[in-house]
């Protein structure tokens, strides 16, 4: 049972490492560094690809001036996770099993179609937002209201788009930090966005009160119920994971507003009409 | 076993280096050397965590393409997990005689380097070296004296 494991483990380490393989020679050996200067190892570390596709901006410190609000609102986070999402998710799971869990995922996916359209268009993306609305109809028609995702299958992929990434486009940069109870991590930017974003989901406009707090809270429960585990792997993982959450969020923003941007680029070319030869 | 896998394919001097910025040239050789030591035994730790717990919801890798300057390298992939979720990944690599060898992987744009670089940075402004040393220390499930 044990070598099973092992073997297991074995072959997935070769598919994360795999690539590593195919940049080097088959014939390396595992040679110490040589050749580089003992005082070129004193030097701070300068990563070559670090300021790729990032404006010099995004490499700034992040602002964080609230910071003693924002642990508090941290540690209340990692209380609430603890002492009721964690415990609610688990007899949640016990009593729908993962793959039905998934699919209701996607409905909720699904329905975020109005957020991400709207965006798309914002962003000019109109091949997206016209690739967005095929993915709804589809999904919508023959995925059954959205729990299955036949649209993936058939190779449609999806353009995630929101507020936040649309503003970060404009050259809107995110202003400080907020670490929101309930909400987690966030910035001046991705707030106003959630807030815009809140406008155009549907659960705005059905029903009563139960129904705008009742479905997304919802929502988080089966997200959350579909990733027991990964804070505490997280916490495990990390010194401060306060820092660590601030970081990766603003690092993931910033990749989301530049893949934005380089989409938009692509587009720019592809629309550029081929010079006409002469008749 | 894994260690040793681990340890021909990544560069945890190079990482452990980048990990500290500007506050490397700071330190004593042999505070250097304790740093590789410990910050490698970390990282390890979470991977075989991780490993243990995704391994079996992997399902495709997809190799996207390379770029290379110099003696270093990034190369992006794609994982797809078995519920159909894709995660970019971006594994960058130097090379050290015939090797290349991994120092940082990016998931979804996020570096691990700098999230620990970002992490060490505020114990550092915060407080000391020794105390950031203690705390990795901590960490370290059998740390072996």
């Amino acid at each position: 049972m044990k070598s099973l494991k092992s073997v297991c483990l074995t072959a997935c380490l070769v598919v994360f490492l795999w690539p590593a393989q195919s940049a080097e020679s088959l014939a390396a050996q595992d040679s110490p560094p040589a050749g580089r200067a003992a005082d070129e190892n004193e030097k701070p570390f300068r990563d070559p690809f670090a300021s790729e596709g990032q404006p010099a901006k995004a490499q700034r410190k992040i602002k964080d001036p609230l910071q003693p609000m924002n642990r508090a609102f941290f540690h209340f986070n990692d209380k609430l996770y603890f002492w009721v999402l964690k415990p609610a998710g688990k007899g949640y799971s016990k009593v729908l099993p993962r793959p039905a869990r998934t699919c209701v995922g996607r409905f909720f996916g699904n329905v975020n179609y109005p957020v991400r359209l709207v965006n798309n268009l914002l962003q000019a993306k109109f091949k997206a937002a016209g690739i967005e609305t095929g993915r709804f109809v589809i999904n919508s028609t023959v995925g059954v209201g959205g729990l299955f995702d036949p649209a993936k299958r058939w190779q449609i992929e999806a353009h995630p788009a929101n507020f936040d990434q649309t503003l970060g486009l404009y050259s809107l940069g995110p202003g400080i930090y907020f670490d929101w109870p309930l909400f987690g991590p966030s910035s001046a930017r991705g707030t106003a966005g959630l807030a815009a974003d809140g406008m155009l989901s549907p659960w705005a406009y059905i029903g009563g009160g139960g129904v705008v707090y009742g479905v997304p809270a919802y929502r988080e429960l089966n997200s959350a119920s579909l990733g027991l585990g990964e804070y505490e792997s997280f916490k495990k993982a990390t010194l401060d994971p306060y820092v660590a959450m601030r970081s990766a969020y603003y690092e993931s923003r910033a990749e989301a507003v530049e893949k934005s941007r380089a989409r938009n680029d692509a587009q720019k070319v592809a629309s550029i009409p081929c010079a006409r030869g002469g008749d | 076993m894994i260690r040793k896998e681990l340890d021909q394919r990544i560069d945890w001097a190079t990482a452990a280096r980048s990990s500290l910025g500007r506050h490397w040239a700071k330190r004593t050789r042999a505070e250097q050397t304790e740093f590789v030591s410990l910050f490698s035994r970390l990282l390890e730790e979470t991977f075989i965590d991780k490993f243990q717990t995704y391994h079996g919801e992997l399902d495709k890798f997809e190799y996207l393409g390379e770029k290379i300057l110099d003696e270093y390298a990034s190369v992006k992939a794609q994982i797809s997990t078995k519920d159909h979720i894709v995660h970019p990944v971006e594994y960058r690599l130097q090379k050290s005689g015939q090797d290349w060898r991994v120092y940082d992987v990016l998931l979804e744009g996020v570096s691990l380097v700098k999230n620990y670089r970002d992490q060490f940075d505020e114990i550092l402004a915060k407080s000391s070296y020794e105390k950031l040393a203690a705390d990795l220390r901590a960490k370290i499930p059998q740390a072996s004296p």
